[in-house]
């Protein structure tokens, strides 16, 4: 393998991260999996925040939050999520919220982000155009 | 009354935890997971999501706002299990606010703060501050449900 396959595939290479116990990300190309820990609170997302700002920045297309694990958000981990909504919008991305549990979900709903986060439950899933 | 029946009627399930803590976000937990103990007690984990929910909202504006994350200045909360009422109550060390100013209104979806007080109104039944501002009470109906969860359909 020349010196330039290599360079290239070590980018193409999906890089693995773990942010403390907030979250652990996944990067693959232009696409950035992020799977949410048991809280997405005032203290996992001031940890989060960088991160995700630095990845948004380097320019990934889709922002996947994967909130399987996630069963306590509040208002400053909606903020982040909105926050990272509205720096994709802005890029043109995608962002979306899988596997959301049912209390978080009806959070999500009676603040009326179920939609502008494209969440969807854990047995469901949200067709994307 | 044999012993094991005495060591029994001796047992009481607690029904009021009070905590004080330093302003330091990473106390939040500590307090949710002793309230949280106390509603499995009683047999109340369906008002666990909500009261969690209230209590890192408020305990987190009372350090953040009310304390300013100044260490030295302590929150105190407290919980009690009332017949038909879940008490919680946030107190801080600053000055208080003009809460009577507030107005709760909905955040724009865009909107990346401000939406505390809006979780408050939703997911607890009487929201109640004290003149200055730096003490509040919320209270839960026990085992109730979300109210007005189609409000805003």
């Amino acid at each position: 393998m020349s010196e330039a396959e290599e360079t290239k595939a070590a980018e193409e290479t999906m890089v693995n991260q773990r942010v403390g116990s907030a979250a652990q990300i996944l990067h693959e190309k232009q696409k950035l999996q992020v799977t949410v820990g048991a809280r997405l609170t005032a203290v996992e997302a001031h940890n989060l925040q960088e991160t995700l700002r630095q990845e948004i920045a380097d320019g990934i297309r889709e922002l996947v939050f994967d909130m399987k694990e996630t069963i306590a958000l509040d208002s400053t981990g909606i903020g982040l999520l909105v926050a990272a909504n509205n720096s994709m919008r802005n890029t043109q991305g995608n962002m979306r919220l899988t596997n959301v549990r049912d209390d978080i979900y009806k959070l999500l709903r009676n603040m009326r982000l179920v939609e502008r986060l494209s969440a969807s439950r854990e047995d469901e899933q949200v067709s994307h155009g | 009354m044999s012993r094991a029946a005495k060591e029994k009627t001796k047992k009481k399930v607690n029904n009021f935890i009070r905590l004080v803590i330093p302003s330091e976000l990473c106390e939040v937990e500590n307090v949710c997971r002793g309230v949280r103990g106390m509603l499995t007690e009683h047999g109340l984990d369906d008002n666990a999501f909500a009261v969690d929910l209230l209590l890192r909202e408020f305990v987190n504006n009372a350090i953040l706002h009310g304390n300013c994350l100044d260490c030295a200045k302590m929150v105190e909360v407290s919980a009690r299990i009332g017949r038909k009422w879940i008490t919680l109550s946030v107190t801080d060390e600053g000055p208080g606010f003009c809460w009577r100013a507030l107005r709760c209104h909905f955040p724009k979806p865009s909107d990346t703060s401000g939406r505390g007080l809006t979780i408050g109104s939703l997911y607890a039944d009487r929201i109640i501050f004290n003149k200055a501002g730096n003490r509040v009470m919320l209270m839960l109906k026990k085992q109730g449900k979300l109210k007005e969860e189609t409000l805003y359909e």
